[in-house]
């Protein structure tokens, strides 16, 4: 299936003479100084990815996998943890109240145009962005995509976008499922290597099924009123395996979650007036895997954000607030609400080749305060853009972390918000088809919650961790279509130093377990009007899981494939390889095992730009 | 920015650390003397032929429905956790804890003593852990003294804990003496008995003869870390010291007053088992998976993380040159020789396909290593091979 799919490619390229466009990133160096990449869900036509995946390919980013064709996945930025990286959807935050990271495998790419991954502490997202902001971007085009392939993983998808004059509506679903079980090697006495042979073990309850649409609506009014809605609605049914040490075959979620947004937007001359109503109410029901009994809870949030914009000249001034609660319950945590509100001002300032922005916001999070300031800006000068981003962040305790008790694990309510520094400087180079960045960024965090022990070899949350985290991020795409037409070259690069501050013989001064030195993602793509190909390779070295960094994981590398042929009009038929060269030890540093070669086919409806994509608003 | 993880899983109930400390055939000879002179006497060295490990049988221990709950309708889950090899017999330690709703534990009913054949495993007697309406909750740690076997009992970790003695012979509890604190590891010298606090940094010293209770000794200030507890107490060359293991330091005191002596040494991250082997104290790190060598002097020396370990020890026990160290979250007993120290082997106890057994309390016997298998509730008997 694989040789013949690869000869049909190869023959639709020597019949294929016309370029497609398809562009991967867009380096962004925004007007405020943030560091930012956008990846284009179009670029990945023809593969199964969801929005961590995306995150995955900008510098800074690392995904945290539990392994798997659709298992759990979040985003961890600049060393940050998962639960200090906002994600966001069409200005809806996703995070839970409960904490953890935004598992970002729930949201698959057809129902998005493109994922922006804006790295360094922002206040101005609000809190829980200390180590930067995932920003989903809805879709915004017509497409179809059928899936099928190893792990026993079936999915299917379609957008369509209508429009009329005054109005707009988009509608996306998703559903995907896979059986998940996969074999892997295992050494079972790590603690001597090559004393005995590698032991093929079965990931099992690693199932899941998952379930997604978004609809979309614009209606506009004269003199440019407009009033926008957003709903995403989601559904997850998956095993929880555990990690390779305590897997727990009987562990299951069952989730769902409803979010949406109405948002009016009224011009009045240089004034913008933006009112969103966000809402958004979510279940999950966990079996839990030691006790066997079922945990049920409860999560709704309701958020008015108003946003009041002038630009008098080369000025940007803007004001907004954010005033909401969110409501919390579950038999581990019992009935918990929090109320919190902000106020945040920004001038900026844009005349070539300087710009530049001051900003400072009030957090009022249930009792945690912060009033965090950040300032930013470049200046151009030819192709070269320098670029700098200071700013402050902090993340109030999470329910789960003031609240949450069962078995061994305890709450702590007196615990306060993390906080921190950062600041990056870069350089981006804009030279014909090439574009370059290189920014260095360091960060530093105190008041960090850290599970610690408590009588009775229990773990309970205390903010004692302090860090330092520095390092370097570069990122380029070239396409030389004067060479080879619908050829691209896309890199992103990571290098990560990490020093624990905590006191301590054993910690102070040793770098943060659980963050790779190094991340590299490297793709060359070639695509023509009747076929196209991708190879891909993804990096990640080892890192320490201790905090005496006296254990490690290894690194390991992910050599990934896909090409595709056009059938007949916008019809494609894809095949995609991940872990080509079916390498079956490698385990996440979280101790979670990863499959070892995955295939999968795709049959495709991508209908060309003009026929279905729109703007996004 | 979890960066630091207490353990890489959440512990099973009732998991408080432990093992049985050091090898029962030198602390039955230090017990019988009764003095610290001949605590600091090398033991009898076997032969140095073991170096390798075999899984040779295991055995379930009854669950907590078994134990006489207080409420039958919420039985503990018995847990196994200390080893002690004693009298020709093999003793398991039960902890029985039920889980609470909204978090944590709390004993189910006293705590229990299994007596099995080290040679078959087969079950010979059941001892309640409970005498004169004084009970035992949960018994994590367990050290032979003489004819008797001294079991620390922790209980809710509030307040409530006990000393219980154990007739080797008979099998029967003689006392249970209750004390303040949560009692966890074990020294007996002289007519005190030192109890490792595991809600604190104290010492807690009893004279069982007497029923006397000495006034805590504080041998481990709250440092940096947010919690502090002694995870271990050992006599090295008539030197006595106490792990200190949220400050990762090793301590000497006055056996005598349980007054801290001399500077603290610096040991490798979340030291929690002692084991005495060749001229050295061998420090179990079990936070940074690796041991630390101690060296009594004086004066006193440490040497920090000198050899990396399995994930998560917990138990550890000497015999002669040879240490055997139970690794949690691997699943895994490791054979040292201490001369070198080098690993020698290590045998895997998970059942086949399955994750950690929770191996905790680890002793060596004549002609084979048996460890408790917190997960399951079982025992294994490992035999040791040339």
């Amino acid at each position: 299936m694989v040789t013949a799919a690869a000869l049909a490619t190869l023959a639709a390229f020597a019949a294929s003479a016309q370029e497609m466009s398809a562009t991967v990133r867009a380096t962004r160096p925004a007007a405020d100084g943030t560091s930012a990449t956008r990846v284009e869900t179009e670029a990945y036509a023809g593969e199964l990815r969801h929005a961590a995946d995306l995150a995955g390919c900008a510098p800074g980013a690392m995904p945290l996998d539990f392994g798997g064709a659709l298992a759990t996945t979040t985003v961890s930025l600049r060393g940050a943890g998962a639960d200090e990286v906002r994600v966001v959807l069409d200005g809806n935050v996703l995070n839970s109240p409960a904490g953890g990271g935004f598992d970002l495998s729930r949201i698959p790419s057809a129902l998005l145009d493109g994922v922006e991954v804006r790295r360094g502490s922002d206040a101005r997202a609000g809190p829980g962005a200390m180590g930067g902001v995932v920003s989903l971007v809805p879709a915004a085009r017509s497409r179809a995509l059928l899936t099928a392939g190893s792990l026993g993983t079936l999915g299917a998808s379609a957008s369509g976008v209508f429009a009329g004059e005054a109005w707009r509506l988009l509608g996306a679903a998703d559903v995907r499922r896979s059986d998940g079980d996969f074999g892997y090697h295992r050494d079972p006495t790590p603690e001597i290597a090559g004393n005995d042979a590698a032991e093929t073990m079965l990931r099992r309850n690693n199932d899941a099924l998952l379930g997604s649409a978004l609809a979309r609506a614009e209606w506009r009014r004269p003199g440019g009123v407009r009033l926008d809605g957003l709903l995403l609605g989601s559904r997850v049914e998956r095993g929880l395996p555990g990690d390779v040490f305590a897997p727990t075959p009987l562990a299951r979620q069952d989730e769902w979650s409803l979010l949406g947004t109405l948002r009016l937007r009224v011009p009045a001359g240089p004034v913008r007036v933006e009112v969103p109503l966000s809402g958004r109410a979510g279940f999950t029901r966990t079996q839990a895997p030691m006790a066997g009994a079922a945990d049920s809870q409860q999560a709704r949030d309701l958020a008015l954000r108003p946003v009041v914009e002038a630009t008098p000249g080369a000025w940007r001034l803007t004001a907004s607030g954010d005033a909401g609660g969110e409501w919390f319950d579950g038999p581990a945590h019992g009935r918990r609400e929090r109320l919190h509100a902000a106020l945040g001002l920004e001038a900026a300032h844009a005349r070539r080749p300087w710009t530049w922005s001051l900003a400072l916001r009030g957090e009022r999070w249930g009792s945690a305060s912060a009033l965090l300031p950040r300032a930013g800006g470049s200046v151009r000068t030819g192709p070269v853009v320098v670029y700098a981003n200071a700013g402050a962040g902090f993340r109030p305790p999470s329910f789960d972390e003031l609240y949450f008790a069962s078995g061994p694990v305890l709450p702590n309510p007196e615990l306060r918000p993390e906080r921190s520094w950062s600041g990056d400087l870069g350089a981006r180079l804009e030279h014909g088809p090439l574009t370059a960045a290189l920014t260095a960024f360091a960060a530093t965090y105190r008041d960090v919650i850290v599970y610690e022990l408590y009588p009775g070899f229990r773990a309970r949350p205390y903010n004692v961790g302090q860090a330092a985290t520095w390092g370097a991020e570069a990122e380029m795409h070239w396409t030389p279509a004067d060479l080879v037409p619908g050829l691209s070259f896309d890199g992103a690069a990571t290098a990560l130093s990490t020093a624990n501050l905590e006191p301590g013989a054993n910690s102070y001064g040793r770098a943060l377990p659980y963050r790779p030195a190094a991340r590299v993602v490297a793709r060359v793509a070639l695509a023509r009007e009747r076929a196209r190909t991708a190879l891909e390779i993804q990096s990640t070295t080892g890192a320490y899981t201790n905090r005496a960094n006296t254990r490690s994981v290894d690194g390991w590398a992910d050599l990934r494939g896909s090409a595709g042929v056009r059938l007949a009009a916008d019809v494609w038929v894809s095949l995609e390889a991940r872990n080509a060269l079916d390498v079956q030890d490698r385990m996440t540093v979280e101790g979670y095992p990863l499959p070892g070669r995955v295939v999968l086919a795709h049959l495709s409806w991508e209908p060309r730009a003009a026929g279905g994509a729109e703007e996004n608003p | 920015m979890r960066w630091k993880r207490l353990r890489r899983d959440p512990p099973p109930p009732g998991s408080f650390g432990g093992g049985s400390g050091r090898g029962p055939l030198f602390t039955a000879a230090c017990i019988a003397a009764i003095a610290i002179a001949a605590c600091a006497a090398p033991p009898t060295q076997p032969e140095p032929f073991a170096r390798r490990l075999l899984v040779a049988a295991r055995r379930t221990l009854p669950a907590g429905a078994e134990l006489l709950p207080d409420d039958a309708a919420k039985p503990g889950e018995a847990k196994p956790q200390a080893v002690v090899v004693a009298g020709g017999n093999l003793w398991i330690f039960l902890t029985n804890l039920a889980r609470l709703t909204g978090g944590g534990y709390a004993p189910a009913s006293p705590s229990y003593a299994v007596v099995l054949d080290p040679a078959t495993l087969d079950t010979k007697a059941l001892v309640r852990l409970e005498r004169d309406g004084k009970r035992c909750l949960n018994a994590g740690y367990a050290k032979a003294a003489g004819d008797r076997i001294l079991v620390a009992c922790a209980a809710d970790f509030a307040g409530a804990g006990a000393l219980a003695e154990i007739s080797i012979a008979d099998r029967t509890v003689l006392r249970v003496t209750p004390v303040e604190g949560a009692p966890g590891s074990l020294l007996a010298s002289g007519p005190v008995v030192w109890m490792g606090d595991l809600a604190g940094g104290k010492l807690i010293g009893i004279e069982p003869e007497t029923g006397t209770i000495r006034t805590p000794v504080e041998v481990c200030p709250l440092g940096a870390a947010p919690f502090e507890m002694v995870g271990d107490v050992a006599l090295a060359q008539g030197r006595a010291f106490a792990a200190c293991f949220g400050r990762d330091q090793v301590v000497e005191f006055d056996v005598a007053t349980g007054q801290p002596l001399g500077p603290r040494l610096d040991v490798g991250d979340g030291p929690i088992a002692f084991a005495r082997a060749t001229d050295s104290l061998w420090v179990l790190d079990n936070l940074g998976s690796t041991l630390s060598r101690v060296r009594p002097g004086p004066p006193a020396a440490a040497l920090a993380a000198v050899l990396a370990l399995g994930q998560t020890p917990t138990g550890v026990d000497a015999h002669g040159t040879l240490l055997a160290i139970a690794n949690s979250t691997d699943g895994t007993v490791t054979l040292l020789d201490a001369t070198g120290p080098a690993k020698l082997d290590s045998a895997d106890l998970k059942h086949p396909g399955d994750g950690t057994p929770y191996p905790w309390g680890v002793a060596f016997g004549e002609d084979a290593v048996f460890v408790a298998l917190n997960g399951p509730g079982e025992v294994v008997r490992v035999e040791l091979l040339p």
